[in-house]
């Protein structure tokens, strides 16, 4: 026998006792209990969470003064938004200041904003109800006239929005669940039912399609960009498709991510009529995902690749990277305008910007979203200095104690260096 | 009332299923992740986050077919990271191997945990996946996220270590 195959030999018997010795007894109990129910934690998980719940602690007593007034943002009184004209069935919601005290909304789930500039906007969102029901039937839109500081109910559906993207001055789609088992990420969601608006909010007109899609982009009250795929397997087969009469038909694009490297259309972003990005994902891993994003300046005709990261070719070979694209990040979302500014956030990727229309991406909001402890779930891009995001705390955020773990509309006014707090919900 | 019903109904079965799918898969993700932290009680740690991971994104997989290749992948990432995390969590834990206890250190194979343990977690995961799980050094990259020539050095420098410290000649 060769002294290599000894070696080899001996060293698959070792690593073959290794495994076999992986796990105690009870192990796999231990694992899925925690996974899925969040008892039995394991000893490790105790000591950080007792940890983490001194570090809070410390923190609320050694600075309340500043977290105070972190949290209180420069609100105005409780008027009604300008010009909103609210539906018969709608009631106006008043919002008290921020601060550790009334936060408002009480048992609403805000689950994505979009603004056409830095006062007007709209925002859906969901009644809170018993959490492991995943989501909860029923939703809301609301306008603002004041940069988010107040809010007014417009409409009100029986269904769960998942998603709202605004065009131009006064247009606006909103998302409809495509039923539960859309996932907890609203860009995954697929909807075969929309709300169009294109006067601020104020009348909506809704469209069934009998095309699913997911990551709506308008341009106009007629046409949008979107994803379309399989009902609850986002990705298999997807295709950015467009639509010319309002959400009724959609017509397949040209599929352009690089075939053969395991990528497929994800999302889309158009800012106008004829410039959008298209961003394509493979499958993603912890908190990695491979990435290409095309551009386009012709409503499609023709695409430039803007940058890739993380590939690899059928046959295992590395693909060089294009552009500064992170590879941290799953499932990134869009938002773009048509001078090339822009900012993508993804599930543990935080969120990022662009200036040059998606080659070079630099992470902003370190200050106000770091991964595993608070995550963007929604961001509106206004203008190149100015935009807004929809934050969500997880239970291991230090300010949850005291101050809650709901969701925080912020908005920022230099690119993202600084932030302020515009409103709050409970969680 | 009705709708609330239906979608906890619809959510607890999806749930079941995913269940059901995961603690199957859950001996081999142990294992994977046994080999390549060097705890039971750290692999345990790395499989519930792939627990939580895999749910997370459970309605998201496109190919059920390849549940098996994604859930590795997940698993592999995760224990080569799995340090990193600890540390940039200020968490300062002894490391237990339930393995070693009452084990003698002339025994063979605690000369191979030694020098197991001595590699870097990249190491022993391509060490791992190449000679036990039967990967090509083009898989292991793939599942590590790290670029084919990466796998093949981690590979080459674990081998020579162990064979260094086993004494035996190359």
């Amino acid at each position: 026998m060769m002294p290599s195959e000894s070696f080899e030999q001996r060293l698959r018997a070792y690593l073959d006792q290794r495994t076999l010795n992986a796990g105690g007894p009870g192990a796999i109990d231990r694992v899925m209990a925690t996974a899925f129910d969040g008892r039995a934690r394991h000893p490790s998980r105790r000591l950080f969470a007792a940890i983490a719940v001194a570090v809070a602690v410390a923190l609320v007593v050694a600075t309340p003064i500043t977290v105070l007034l972190l949290r209180q943002s420069p609100r105005g009184t409780l008027a009604p938004a300008t010009g909103v004209s609210p539906s018969a069935h709608a009631t106006p919601t008043p919002s008290a200041p921020v601060t550790s005290t009334g936060p408002p909304h009480v048992n609403l789930v805000p689950v994505g904003v979009a603004f056409w500039d830095t006062q007007r906007g709209l925002l859906v969102a969901t009644p809170a109800c018993d959490s492991s029901a995943g989501v909860c039937p029923g939703g809301l839109i609301e306008r603002t006239g004041n940069g988010g500081k107040t809010w007014l109910v417009v409409d009100r559906v029986s269904a769960s929005l998942t998603a709202v993207a605004s065009a131009g001055s006064d247009v606006a789609w909103v998302s409809e669940a495509g039923g539960s088992s859309c996932g907890a990420g609203a860009g995954s969601c697929l909807a075969s039912t929309l709300l169009l608006t294109a006067d601020g909010g104020t009348h909506w007109t809704v469209v069934s399609s009998l095309t699913p899609v997911a990551s709506v982009s308008p341009v106009s009250r007629t046409t949008a960009w979107a994803v379309a795929g399989l009902p609850g397997s986002l990705g298999l087969g997807t295709i950015p498709v467009r639509s010319s009469d309002g959400g009724r038909t959609w017509q397949p694009r040209a599929a352009l991510c690089s075939p053969g490297i395991g990528v497929t259309p994800w999302a889309v972003s158009f800012a106008s009529a004829v410039d959008g990005w298209l961003m394509c994902t493979g499958v993603a891993a912890t908190d990695m995902q491979s990435k290409e994003l095309w551009s386009t300046h012709d409503d499609g005709a023709t695409w430039q690749l803007e940058s890739q990261t993380c590939l690899s070719s059928a046959n295992g070979q590395a693909v060089r990277d294009v552009g500064s694209l992170s590879c941290v990040g799953d499932y990134p979302t869009l938002s773009l305008l048509s001078d090339g500014h822009g900012w993508m956030y993804a599930e543990r990727g935080g969120l990022s910007a662009t200036s040059d229309g998606g080659q070079k991406w630099t992470q902003i909001g370190a200050n106000v979203v770091t991964n595993d402890v608070n995550a963007v779930i929604s961001a509106s891009l206004v203008g190149d200095m100015n935009g807004f995001v929809l934050i969500t705390h997880s239970e291991s955020d230090p300010v949850c104690p005291t101050l809650g773990c709901g969701p925080e509309l912020l908005s920022t006014q230099d690119g993202g260096r600084t932030w302020t707090i515009v409103d709050s919900w409970v969680a | 009332m009705l709708m609330t019903s239906m979608a906890i109904a619809e959510e607890g079965s999806r749930r079941n299923e995913a269940e059901a799918i995961l603690r199957l898969e859950a001996p081999r993700l142990l294992a994977i992740a046994s080999v390549i932290v060097g705890s039971s009680t750290d692999a345990e740690d790395v499989v519930q986050e792939v627990m939580i991971a895999a749910w997370r994104a459970w309605d998201r997989l496109r190919d059920p077919a390849s549940r098996d290749a994604w859930l590795t992948r997940i698993c592999v990432r995760e224990s080569v990271h799995h340090g990193q995390k600890l540390r940039s969590r200020w968490l300062h834990e002894d490391i237990i191997n339930d393995r070693n206890v009452g084990a003698s250190p002339l025994e063979p194979e605690t000369n191979w945990d030694g020098a197991f343990d001595a590699l870097s977690r990249q190491q022993r995961a391509v060490v791992a996946l190449h000679f036990y799980y039967g990967y090509t050094l083009d898989e292991c990259s793939r599942l590590m996220g790290c670029r084919p020539g990466s796998a093949r050095q981690h590979l080459a420098r674990a081998l020579r270590h162990l064979r260094e410290v086993m004494n035996d000649a190359v």
